[in-house]
């Protein structure tokens, strides 16, 4: 487990280290508020892996975006899903088993999926340009 | 000679298929820019093509919602399948589900039928949409601002797109959401800020300009986003949890203001690249739901009579997710001979520089 007060430059390379230490079938879920930084962690890591400034945008409305890199990664916001019976649709089953899979707002699939998965907390602090991070094991 | 007699004599009508993301929705449209019939699954007050059992339309039921949909529109233009001359259906970007069914729908159709089929670029839909409501000529210079997408590009021909920026992270409606999310403003939250705005004061708090003056083409609102936020849960620690109107009203205000300046510094910068490089472009479209926010609007059309940019906007109802787009692009690509075969595959990704053009 890990926890600690970053800066945001700190935070991204914190999420290149995180994100070459997983592998194929791994499941990171993304926790924390509007704001706290988790579509920053998983552009990080997603550059990282790719090894090149990959466009990453964020995947609230398009809810889903793949990345073409080794493993594959699979970015889920689940923000916008207002029944857990809607991420039926989104292919969750091929991500689990074909690459990385992150996912903002899991909370908003309720027991429809339960994999094991990693767990990244980030919260803002009162210094504007800080997170505190968490992240733990299954 | 026989079928130059044919295509004279008959309007050419094409039928478009849209489930990329949200919406399921289908259209009939001809060559005379005549919207024959159009369906939108989301926006059918009444259940007539349920027959009042579904009380609730799900977001994204594409594969129960088609059907129906297909019926319906047949109806409402009074045709019939075999009356079209061409199928389009999205085929990417977007959800890999969705896009599946649409084209799927489309390949079978126009596999029975004996039909051309076309396969069309979900942004291309976005981006040729002006040209079905207005008479504009290419080339021109497009922003598509929605929830989902923020960029620039210039549209040269049909086919033939060049990205000139993107956001490296939020899109512009999205922005506006969460913002109202934050000030438990209820969904969709752009209209929300918009009317609070009028009563605010836009100078009240000073938010970050991303990206102001720099030389680039891209944008970024998630610092913005952010920005807010602090702002918000410090007004609302001061006062005890409830923010008062007059505060709601005033960073609502401001958080618009800050939008529009950054997209009138973000296409300013756009004109300037394309006077330099492309000076036959003079003509802008704004395209997505953000364009209906009438301050935005203003700010846009600022900046097109500063460079001397001809200003269109299509109407908002082909500004959202929609069938008539995918008919109209697909009818465009058609006439200029660019139909795809049925062995083609959906596209979850498809980047615009990725489409192909009349001479690829």
């Amino acid at each position: 487990m890990i926890e600690k007060t970053v800066s945001l430059s700190e935070l991204e390379s914190l999420a290149s280290d995180f994100v070459r230490t997983l592998k194929q079938g791994d499941v990171v879920y993304m926790m924390g508020d509007l704001g706290a930084g988790k579509t920053t962690f998983v552009r990080a890591a997603i550059q990282s892996l790719l090894g090149y400034d990959e466009a990453v945008p964020s995947p609230t409305f398009t809810l889903v975006q793949t990345y073409d890199s080794t493993p594959l990664i699979w970015h889920y916001d689940l923000y916008r899903i207002n029944d857990p019976e809607e991420v039926l649709e989104l292919g969750l089953d091929e991500a689990f088993n074909q690459g990385i899979t992150f996912i903002e707002w899991p909370q908003n699939m309720g027991n429809v999926y339960t994999p094991k998965h990693y767990r990244v907390s980030l919260e803002t602090t009162a210094n504007t340009e800080r997170r505190s991070i968490t992240i733990t094991a299954p | 000679m026989d079928v130059k007699y044919k295509t004279d004599n008959k309007t050419i009508i094409a039928l478009g298929i849209e489930t990329s993301c949200d919406e399921t929705s289908v259209a009939l449209i001809n060559a005379n820019k005549e919207i024959l019939a159009h369906r939108v699954a989301s926006q059918i007050k009444d259940h007539e093509i349920y027959g009042g059992v579904v009380p609730e339309i799900a977001a994204r039921a594409h594969l129960s919602l088609l059907p129906g949909l297909l019926d319906q529109v047949f109806k409402d233009a009074s045709l019939t399948p075999s009356d079209v001359d061409v199928i389009a259906a999205t085929t990417g970007p977007g959800l890999i589900g969705g896009v599946v069914v649409g084209t799927m729908a489309a390949k079978a159709m126009a596999a029975a039928l004996g039909k051309p089929f076309v396969a069309v670029n979900h942004l291309e839909g976005h981006a040729l949409t002006a040209r079905l409501t207005e008479t504009i000529e290419f080339p021109f210079v497009l922003l598509l601002v929605s929830g989902g997408h923020c960029q620039t590009m210039l549209v040269e021909n049909v086919g033939t797109y060049k990205v000139l920026g993107s956001t490296l992270d939020d899109a512009v409606g999205e922005c506006f959401d969460k913002v109202a999310k934050m000030l438990g403003l209820p969904y969709p939250g752009g209209p929300q800020i918009e009317k609070l705005a009028v009563n605010g004061n836009p100078k009240a708090f000073d938010f970050p300009r991303p990206m102001i003056g720099q030389k680039h083409l891209n944008f970024s609102f998630s610092g913005l986003k952010t920005s807010v936020r602090q702002a918000i849960q410090k007004l609302q620690t001061e006062h005890d949890g409830t923010l008062p109107e007059s505060i709601v009203a005033d960073v609502c205000a401001s958080f618009q203001q800050t939008v529009a300046r950054v997209l009138y510094d973000r296409i300013k910068q756009a004109f300037l690249y394309t006077a330099e490089h492309h000076p036959d472009y003079k003509q802008f479209v704004v395209a997505g739901g953000v364009a209906a926010n009438q301050h935005i609007r203003g700010a846009l059309q600022t900046v097109c009579a500063e460079i001397e940019f001809a200003f269109y906007a299509p109407p908002l109802s082909l500004c959202t997710d929609n069938g008539a787009m995918i008919a109209w692009a697909g009818l465009e690509r058609f006439q200029k001979g660019l139909t795809d075969s049925l062995d083609i595959k959906p596209r979850p990704r498809w980047p615009m520089d990725q489409i192909k053009g009349i001479s690829a």
